[in-house]
């Protein structure tokens, strides 16, 4: 849902703020990549969380990234370490993938 | 030393026929690997060529028998002075290091006709190769056998004449208890070279094997055999031995079990295959704690067992080269050993050169009745015990023994049977005594410490009355179960059962076996360079560099969900340790909160489930 949530979030400002045109294709690719994350994890299956898990992982990197470079989220730091964490329990993966171990 | 059969047998003072039938019905049939250099020899043709040194525990050696003075005679006195000092014989050791260089020119490093199927390094993944890179390098630190001597050994040990090398005994006794009768087999090697020759975890010069046989007897007095156990260093106890109908976990050709020996480690398996032996490594517990802490947080809970440290050595018993025994191109001589000899009891020394090794995998092997340090081997002293046979009647003394223990706690229990009326009307009377007396202060102590006494017993008796019945039930259940000859499962008592691979089932790919020798090298010397070359951004490099080389493995293993899902947890846990450093405050009301709601939510639940209807 947080995915959903963040890149429709993330279509809407592109459309309303000023964003650099060499960026706009790839924050736009990227939104587009976590609501179709989302949508296939809900559908279920192996592809679906692993495109959910690596597309958190990119936005944790990101935001991390941030944080370092002294613009910290810590909002999305939070509820993304917490959808991560959530996903990856090995009950988690066992459900969607059928593999159990990390 | 005469170069005969009849040398395996000289000086063997008590030579008891029904020990030798015995023994010969049930000899064991030893399978080898091909590629196997040695195989068991008779002590006596070791012995001569042999060198006895006496180390004072400093490093300083002194000869005290020169070469052709040993013999099975006069391989006795044992030192006595100061537990540092230690005696040990060598036969490698000894000679002029030419004939090695030739056979080091004529032949690789590996056994002759031995081919591992894939290096035992891409079976295992990075944690233990680093460890396993470590401990060869701790090799270089402390003492090992030198290359040189594996290599003359197989050089002496080839060089033997025909009539001597085609001698192969086992050095047995057998040993008769209340209860079983334990054959136990002896297997002699001039070397261990698992190390050098099979890329195993150690080599020393001398080895010595053993495998039991156990024995019941049936109603005509004729010996039966029911279990077999083979000494193995990381199993004990009942974990050693197989019962003799167990067809899945012990070969037999006809009376005679099967051993499949390790190459070069001459451990002995009760199945072919290829045993994965991860040795666990002892680390100090702090770090032991921290890796395990580091495992669990990535892992998540319920990710599996914790892998601990531990270094990956390949056992190949295969059973594809050599065998000796009953139906076998070669064949025993039997020898009967026990303390009437005067090298069993009398030498309690290491058969092979001492090297001073601190984890001991180096230093050759005390005599059959001894441990490294002197003292008397627990196989030796009680073989029964050894494979906790003790606490296992035979199956033609169960009946009776259970038999024998039911009517004892049937005695018992008619004698607890009668107490207790007797008893629960002594309290019922003092009970009747105290209701008449109540108002006299001065008299009730005594008797309420009288009253509490004959309840305390009473309580003890009734609770053992009910114990025995149960005890009871269960005993008859076992007789009957015993009379009929009825029998748990053959493996209800294992604990641990080591399951080999086929000859090269866990093969890898080529790709992934190439990258498992050279990655944990590669890796060290890439990131020497990084540090050298660009300091200032060494440590992101260095992560960069680590995590390629694990997605570069993940792939190769077909394993990049794992991956994904560990460095995404890796990053998750870095994010909210972030988080948390910033706003603990925040995080800590919000633990709180989140506690007092959850315990209003349970304790409000509850509190409805209570109430009454309506």
């Amino acid at each position: 849902m947080l995915l959903l949530v963040k890149g429709v979030r993330t279509l809407v400002e592109l459309g309303l703020t000023d964003t650099p045109p060499d960026r706009v294709g790839f924050v736009a690719g990227l939104a587009i990549l976590s609501i179709v994350a989302a949508l296939t994890l809900l559908a279920g299956g192996r592809w679906g969380w692993l495109l959910a898990v690596g597309v958190l992982g990119w936005e944790l990197a990101a935001e991390l990234g941030l944080w370092w470079l002294g613009s910290p989220d810590y909002v999305a730091l939070a509820l993304l370490a917490l959808c991560a964490i959530l996903l990856t329990t090995p009950e988690m993966r066992a459900a969607h993938t059928g593999q159990s171990r990390a | 030393m005469t170069a005969t059969k009849a040398s395996a047998t000289a000086s063997r003072p008590r030579i008891d026929a029904a020990d030798i039938d015995l023994l010969r019905a049930f000899e064991p049939v030893v399978k080898y690997t091909r590629g196997e250099s040695f195989l068991p020899m008779d002590v006596g043709i070791y012995l001569e060529s042999a060198v006895r040194m006496r180390s004072d525990g400093r490093g300083r050696h002194v000869v005290l028998g020169a070469q052709g003075e040993m013999s099975e005679v006069t391989l006795t006195d044992n030192a006595t002075d100061g537990a540092a000092t230690r005696d040990f014989l060598t036969v490698a050791g000894t000679g002029a290091d030419d004939d090695v260089a030739t056979l080091f020119q004529r032949e690789s490093k590996q056994a002759v006709g031995f081919h591992s199927h894939g290096g035992r390094l891409a079976r295992v993944g990075y944690a233990s190769r680093l460890i396993d890179a470590m401990f060869a390098i701790s090799l270089l630190a402390r003492g090992r056998v030198p290359g040189s001597l594996a290599r003359r050994a197989v050089l002496r040990y080839r060089s033997l004449p025909a009539e001597r090398s085609s001698i192969h005994p086992y050095y047995a006794r057998v040993v008769r208890t209340a209860t079983w009768t334990a054959l136990q087999y002896w297997f002699f090697y001039a070397f261990n070279d698992w190390r050098s020759g099979f890329h195993g975890a150690n080599d020393h010069e001398a080895d010595w094997e053993q495998i039991f046989v156990y024995l019941d007897t049936d109603a005509d007095g004729r010996a039966v055999p029911v279990w077999a156990a083979y000494a193995q260093h990381d199993y004990h106890g009942r974990d050693l031995r197989r019962r003799w109908d167990d067809r899945e976990q012990l070969d037999l050709e006809g009376d005679h079990p099967v051993v499949y020996a390790g190459a070069g480690s001459h451990a002995s398996y009760f199945r072919p295959g290829e045993y994965l032996a991860e040795q666990p490594v002892a680390l100090p517990s702090l770090i032991q704690r921290v890796v395990s802490g580091i495992s669990h947080v990535i892992r998540g809970r319920g990710g599996g067992e914790d892998p601990g440290v531990s270094i990956a050595f390949v056992d190949f018993a295969r059973g594809d080269g050599a065998s000796i025994g009953p139906g076998a191109e070669r064949s025993w001589t039997p020898v009967i050993m026990d303390e009437s000899q005067p090298w069993v009891p009398g030498y309690s020394g290491l058969w092979g050169m001492s090297v001073e090794d601190p984890f001991q995998g180096e230093d050759a092997p005390a005599g059959p009745m001894f441990n490294r340090n002197r003292s008397v081997r627990m196989s030796w002293s009680d073989p029964i015990s050894f494979a906790e046979l003790d606490l296992e009647p035979p199956p033609s003394h169960a009946a009776a023994l259970l038999r024998g223990r039911e009517e004892a706690v049937e005695r018992r229990q008619t004698d607890v049977a009668a107490s207790i009326p007797a008893l629960e009307r002594e309290l019922a009377a003092s009970g009747a005594e105290d209701g008449a007396s109540s108002g006299d202060p001065n008299r009730t102590p005594s008797r309420m410490a009288d009253r509490e006494r004959l309840r305390t017993e009473l309580t003890a008796l009734q609770r053992e009355r009910e114990e025995n019945e149960l005890r009871l039930a269960d005993l008859r259940r076992r007789r009957e179960a015993a009379d009929e000859g009825r029998q748990p499962q053959p493996q209800a008592h294992l604990r641990r059962i080591p399951v080999p691979s086929a000859p090269g089932a866990d093969r890898t790919g080529r790709a992934l076996e190439a990258w498992a020798a050279v990655s944990i090298g590669l890796m060290l010397l890439i990131l020497v360079g990084v540090l050298l070359l660009a300091p200032r951004f060494g440590l992101g490099i260095a992560v960069g560099v680590i995590g390629l080389f694990l997605l570069i493995e993940s792939i190769l293993r077909g394993g990049v969900m794992g991956l994904l899902a560990t460095w995404v947890r890796l990053l998750a846990v870095v994010a909210a340790v972030v988080v948390f450093v910033n706003y603990w405050e925040l995080g800590i009301i919000m633990a709180a909160i989140a506690a007092g709601i959850f315990i209003l939510r349970e304790n409000v639940g509850e509190l409805l489930d209570t109430a009454p209807d309506g």
